[in-house]
Order: C-alpha cells, then sequence, then structure tokens
C-alpha cells in the first residue's frame, strides 16, 4: 500500500516537472490564445446590441365568459406558431420594406429570436444589431407588421403590444472577458497537449535510470548542469571566502 | 582556466559530484587495475572534456599521480581548460620527433600532468593506434598512477575505438537530454564490437530540477561539518 502511494507521488512529480520544463510554451501559448481573443473582442468584432418587444396574443374573451384554463394552454401552445409567423417571409419582406432595410429576409431572420415568456401567453421578440437604433426599429415595425398578420391569419383580435422596444444602451456581444476567459483556458489545454506531446516524442537520455534500461550500462556519476546551479555556486564561493 | 569546478570551487555540488564520479571509478574494478582511462561521448559538445579535466583534478587531490592526455587530435580542447599552448604534444611523440620530458606540462595542481595534443597529424587514427602509442602509454603507466586519455566522440570517428584498445576501460559520457537512445545504444555497439572494457556512463547536464536531492543532501552535509556555520546561517536568514 505504502509502495503505491509513493508510486504515485513520483509519477506526479514527474508531470509536475514535464510542466515545468517547459512552462515558457504553456506561457507563450495562452498568452497569444488571450492577447488574440482581446484584440478580436475589442477591435476586430463589432459590438452587437440587443431589444426587444413583448406582445400578449389571444382570442377575445368578447361575452363575460370566465378565462378558461384551457384557452391559456392553448394560447401558450400557439406561441410557437406566433413565432413561426413573426419570422416569416411576409412579414419579413414587409419589414424590410417599411424600413428600407439592404438585407435580405433570410440575413433579417437571423437577428430575430422569437421566445414565450415561460408559463404565460406573452412572446418575446428580441433583435440583434451592430446598430442599437435600428435594432429598436425592427422590433417595433416587427410588432406592428406581426400583429396585422397574425390577426388574419389566426382569427385572433387581441393582440397587444405591451413594451415597446427600446434603444439599447449597453452592447450584448461580443463579451470580452468571456472570450478571453475561453481563450486563456483553451490555450492552457491545448499548451499542455503540446507540452506532453513533446516529452513523449522526446526519446533522450535523461536519468540515470534511462542509462541503466536503455544501455545496460552502470552509471558513474551525475553531473548537475552548470548553469543552474550559478546561484548555489555564487552562494558556496561565498561562503569559502569567508572561511578561508 | 575555465569549466575547472573542481578546482575554482571545491565545495560546490558539482565538485562533489565529480568526486564521487572518482570514487565510483576507483571501486568499479577490483581485479584489474584501471591505470589507463579513456573518456569518449557519443556526440559534440556533451561535456567530455570538461569531465576529463575535473576527474584528472579530483584524482590528483586523491593523492594520485595524474597524467591527462589530450588525444584528440582533430578538436583538441585540454589545453584550453587548463590555459596552455599546444604547439607540441602528443603527435610529436608518437611521430618521434622530441621526447615526453620536454612536453609533458606540470599544473598547479599537485600530481596533475598534462599532455596536449600537439599539430594535427594528417592521420590521427593511425597514429593513436600505432605501436609507438601502445609503448607510451605503457611507458607512462610506470610513471603515473592514473592515465587519463581525452578521446574523441566515439560516434564520429574511429579514433575512440582504437584507443579503447590501449586504454584498460572507457567511460562514456552522456548528455541528459541530448542524446538519443538510439544513438546511445549505437556507440555502446561500436565499443563493444571491438571488445571494449566499457566502465560505464557519466550522465551530464543533468538538470537541477532532478538532483535537488542531491544536491540538497551535500548542502546540508556541509553545513553541518563547517564549525563557522551560525554566522553564515545568520547571513542566510537576514536575506
Amino acid at each position: 500500500m505504502n509502495y503505491m502511494e509513493e508510486m504515485e507521488v513520483i509519477d506526479l512529480r514527474e508531470y509536475f516537472d514535464v510542466i515545468q520544463k517547459r512552462k515558457w510554451i504553456i506561457f507563450l501559448i495562452t498568452a497569444i490564445a488571450v492577447s488574440t481573443s482581446a484584440v478580436v473582442s475589442f477591435f476586430i468584432l463589432d459590438p452587437v446590441y440587443e431589444t426587444y418587444t413583448t406582445m400578449m396574443v389571444g382570442k377575445t374573451k368578447s361575452q363575460e365568459t370566465m378565462i378558461e384554463y384551457s384557452d391559456v394552454l392553448l394560447s401558450q401552445k400557439l406561441v410557437k406558431t406566433y413565432g413561426e409567423i413573426a419570422k416569416s417571409r411576409t412579414v419579413s419582406k414587409e419589414v424590410i420594406k417599411d424600413l428600407n432595410l439592404s438585407f435580405t429576409p433570410i440575413e433579417l431572420k437571423e437577428k430575430i429570436e422569437i421566445n414565450s415568456v415561460k408559463d404565460t401567453e406573452i412572446i418575446m421578440i428580441k433583435v440583434q444589431d451592430t446598430d442599437p437604433l435600428l435594432a429598436r426599429d425592427i422590433a417595433n415595425d416587427l410588432a406592428q407588421v406581426f400583429k396585422k398578420h397574425v390577426t388574419k391569419i389566426m382569427k385572433v383580435d387581441n393582440v397587444q403590444v405591451i413594451d415597446k422596444a427600446e434603444i439599447p444602451k449597453n452592447p450584448v456581444k461580443p463579451r470580452p472577458q468571456l472570450n478571453i476567459a475561453i481563450a486563456g483556458a483553451l490555450g492552457i489545454m491545448i499548451s499542455l497537449g503540446v507540452v506532453f506531446l513533446l516529452e513523449y516524442l522526446d526519446n533522450t537520455i535523461k536519468t540515470p535510470a534511462d542509462v541503466e534500461k536503455y544501455l545496460g550500462l552502470p552509471v558513474m556519476g551525475t553531473i548537475p548542469l552548470l548553469e543552474e546551479s550559478e546561484n548555489q555556486k555564487v552562494k558556496v564561493q561565498k561562503g569559502v571566502k569567508e572561511y578561508a | 582556466m575555465k569549466n575547472l569546478i573542481a578546482l575554482e570551487n571545491p565545495k560546490s555540488p558539482i565538485a562533489e559530484a565529480y568526486r564521487t564520479f572518482r570514487t565510483n571509478i576507483q571501486f568499479s574494478s577490483f581485479d584489474k587495475e584501471l591505470n589507463t582511462i579513456a573518456i569518449t561521448s557519443t556526440g559534440l559538445g556533451e561535456g567530455k572534456s570538461t569531465t576529463i579535466a575535473n576527474l584528472a583534478i579530483t584524482m590528483a587531490q586523491s593523492g594520485s599521480r595524474v597524467l591527462l592526455i589530450d588525444c584528440d587530435l582533430r578538436r583538441p580542447q585540454v589545453h584550453k581548460n587548463f590555459s596552455l599552448v599546444n604547439h607540441r604534444g602528443l603527435s610529436n611523440i608518437l611521430a618521434h620527433q622530441t621526447s615526453h620530458e620536454d612536453v609533458i606540462k606540470q599544473t598547479n595542481v599537485i600530481g596533475l600532468d598534462i599532455l596536449t595534443s600537439g599539430p594535427k597529424p594528417p592521420n590521427p587514427s593511425e597514429l593513436l593506434g600505432s605501436n609507438a602509442m601502445k609503448e607510451f602509454i605503457k611507458e607512462m603507466t610506470q610513471k603515473y598512477d592514473r592515465v587519463l586519455l581525452d578521446a574523441p566522440p566515439v560516434g564520429l570517428v574511429t579514433d575512440a575505438a582504437v584507443l579503447s584498445t590501449v586504454a584498460d576501460g572507457i567511460i562514456l559520457v552522456i548528455a541528459a537530454g541530448e542524446v538519443a537512445i538510439e544513438a546511445a545504444q549505437r556507440a555502446k555497439d561500436l565499443l563493444q564490437q571491438i571488445n571494449a572494457n566499457i566502465i560505464g556512463v557519466l550522465l551530464n547536464k543533468v538538470s537541477a530540477q532532478k538532483s535537488k536531492y542531491y544536491q540538497y543532501y551535500y548542502q546540508q552535509y556541509y553545513d553541518e561539518e563547517d564549525t563557522d556555520t551560525k554566522s553564515s546561517k545568520r547571513k542566510r536568514r537576514k536575506k
């Protein structure tokens, strides 16, 4: 048991030595990854702004009928359908025409995200764009066009905008801190892989154990590297002078 | 003088490592006296000449009369380490141009004499394998306790193999982390093919991390031995 534990400790130390020996590779790769992602997120990627409108879609409760639970449930189920309508080409084209936009319906579709607010009949139309004003305009116009079409298609007469879109102040993308953190983590992982690969490919003789294993010759001595013990040399020399 | 740590800094862990090396050689053979030892390496720049210089010094320090001969007639190094001139040396003796008394130089290390390589001959391998070489070495073993031969790398030229027939044993210097396993195995095979007596391997340039344990050990040992330890310890603490 004790023997096993000792083996494990030695193994761990060897891993640590491998890392220690090539720590500059790890440092370099991680630094490159972090700085690249920082440059890309701060200078290259355009900031993207996001805004949203919320809408309520449901049948009019014309008479004094109670709101049935099943109605609410149905409306919730229908949110997906409403979403598809909002993203439909007809709606997109009309929005593009209204706002005199220069992109295609598919490009517009990529900027739009439609979700239901959890457990409600409310749907949320999120729009992302590099221009915060445009994002707001698209969201608001989309809501209007959607309202028009959904009334026609689904024969509902109670479509209401709850929140109009506002001009977003802060961009949602890119998120430099997140990007840098991801790049840093990736950099460390990749560089560790490189370091251990290099170690694996290094087939040189390194330890007295290697000599005995591969050559079958006795080791008469091991001489430490001169440079690395320079500090110690200085220290000892001082000592020698003192005693002399 | 360069790289002569055994002389300049005898209390350093590296000098201690050379002394351990010397002791191991002394105890490596019981039946046969290892009077003549050749040192070679697999390739260039593995620290062969530094090793042999420091080994020669530690052997001389232990009271032996040591002769260090630079047998690397192609790229001689020994005279550089000891700051000697190399106008005349081994090649002159083997060409019967001069006697050894004229060319062997004394060093300021008591008991250590050095014979430099001399001018570069056209045929180093033949010269080293000649009868003149054998007789000369035999003569020198009468005068000295240890004769150390600095041989060229075994992997590159045949000189080391030729020398191993003159020497009682040969030591292979391997620089840690620089020599591929295959290259070292080939060097060993080359020496074994001619029945050289391979005494063993000196592993050179072992990184400090791997040898931390030894350094620590030596350091502590010396600290205890010194009588003036207290003051030095206090100074270290102040830092």
